[in-house]
C-alpha cells in the first residue's frame, strides 16, 4: 500500500501508530532483560520498527535498553513491539535474573557468584 | 500477527545455549554537568545512546513516590552505554553491565527506580564545587539498600582538592561507603571505579 507519509526521514508516526494504539505488552519486560533474534530473517518483519528491532537483536544479546536507544523509540513503545516479537517467536528472551517484578518490590541485586564474574571481567580488560 | 495477543503463552525453550548472557544494571546518578555522560562514553563499548521513558512509565514497578509528589508525564532521557565482559572460557556466563546515567535531583527519583530494582549498584558522581547535588540520590541509595560509590570527579578548575576522608565527612557517609577520585574520561580510572562498586557490592551483599 503507498504509504506518503512513510517516506519522510526521521520521526514521521506517532508512536501510539506504531504499537496500533496498544500501551500494556505482551509480556512485562524489564530495561535489563536480553533479546536475541531466531535465525529467522528479518525481512519479513511485520513493520519497519520490528525490522529494525529484529536487525539490532540479531548482532547478539541486547537488553530492552539497548533496543529502544538503538531504534529510537520511547522504552514503552519499544516494549509493546519487542514483546509482539517474543510471542511471535521471532525474539528469545533471556530474562534478567534479577529484574523488576511489578507490585513486588526492589528485586535483589546479583549474586556473589555473578559479582566474582563481573570483577573477574573487569580485571581482565584493557 | 494472531500470537501477539496471546499474553499467557509459554514459548518452547530457546535452542541450548552453551553460556546465555547475563545483563546487570548500573546506575550513574549526579548533578547537571557533573560528567555523567562522559562516564558512560568512556566505559560504554557502544556509541553513545540515550533512551527516552516517560516518566509515570519509568515509576510504574514503584510503590513508594513520596519524594515526587506530582505524577505528571514528562519525557525523560537516560544516557546508556553497554560494556561487555566475555566469559572466562566456555562454561562462565558472558555479561552485559548497563549503564544508565540519570540526573542526581530529587524529581528524577523516578528515574532511578526504573534502574534499581535489581541493579549491581550506583556511582554518585559528584563535583566537589556542587557537593549538595548529590545528597538526594545519596539518601536514595542507602534507603534502597542499593550498594553505591561516590566518585568524584576531577574538574581543571577545581581550587581544591579535598581528601575522600573530607568527602566522607561532608556526605555524613557511613564509613563503609568508598570514596574515590576519578577523570571521567579516562578509562581506566572509571574501570577502577567500577571494580570499587563491584567490590563494595560484595561485601555489602555479605552484611545485608
Amino acid at each position: 500500500m503507498d504509504a506518503p507519509w512513510r517516506r519522510e526521514p526521521g520521526q514521521s508516526l506517532r508512536p501510539y501508530l506504531l504499537t496500533g494504539g496498544r500501551t500494556r505488552p505482551a509480556l512485562v519486560l524489564d530495561v535489563a532483560d536480553l533479546l536475541q533474534a531466531r535465525a529467522s530473517p528479518a525481512a519479513d518483519a511485520p513493520g519497519p520498527e520490528a525490522r529494525q528491532i529484529l536487525q539490532v537483536c540479531g548482532h547478539g544479546p541486547r537488553s530492552l535498553a539497548e533496543v529502544a536507544a538503538s531504534i529510537r523509540q520511547p522504552l514503552h513503545v519499544t516494549r509493546v513491539l519487542t514483546a509482539d516479537l517474543v510471542a511471535a517467536c521471532r525474539l528469545t528472551l533471556l530474562p534478567a535474573t534479577t529484574g523488576a517484578t511489578p507490585g513486588a518490590g526492589p528485586a535483589p541485586g546479583p549474586d556473589a557468584d555473578a559479582l566474582q564474574r563481573v570483577l573477574h571481567g573487569l580485571r581482565n580488560l584493557a | 500477527m494472531d500470537c501477539a495477543t496471546s499474553p499467557e503463552q509459554q514459548l518452547p525453550p530457546p535452542a541450548p545455549a552453551p553460556a546465555p548472557a547475563q545483563a546487570f544494571k548500573l546506575l550513574i546518578a549526579g548533578g547537571f554537568g557533573v560528567g555523567k555522560t562522559t562516564l558512560v562514553t568512556t566505559v560504554s563499548q557502544t556509541p553513545p545512546l540515550s533512551t527516552e521513558a516517560l516518566m509515570t512509565e519509568a515509576s510504574r514497578p514503584v510503590d513508594d513516590l513520596h519524594l515526587v509528589p506530582d505524577k505528571q508525564t514528562t519525557t525523560v532521557a537516560f544516557d546508556f552505554g553497554r560494556l561487555d565482559l566475555p566469559g572466562d572460557g566456555d562454561r562462565d556466563q558472558p555479561v552485559q553491565l548497563l549503564l544508565f546515567g540519570a540526573p542526581g535531583q530529587a524529581r528524577f527519583a523516578p528515574m532511578w527506580d526504573y534502574v534499581s530494582s535489581g541493579a549491581l549498584g550506583a556511582v554518585v558522581l559528584v563535583d566537589t564545587r556542587r557537593l549538595h547535588d548529590c545528597f538526594p540520590v545519596i539518601d536514595y541509595c542507602e534507603q534502597r539498600r542499593l550498594p553505591f560509590v561516590v566518585a568524584v570527579n576531577r574538574f581543571a578548575g577545581d581550587r581544591h582538592l579535598y581528601s575522600p576522608h573530607e568527602i566522607t565527612e561532608a556526605l555524613q557517609l557511613g564509613p563503609r561507603v568508598p570514596v574515590r577520585t576519578c577523570d571521567a574520561r579516562d578509562w581506566p580510572s572509571c574501570k577502577a571505579v567500577l571494580i570499587t562498586l563491584t567490590q563494595h557490592a560484595l561485601t555489602h551483599r555479605s552484611y545485608t
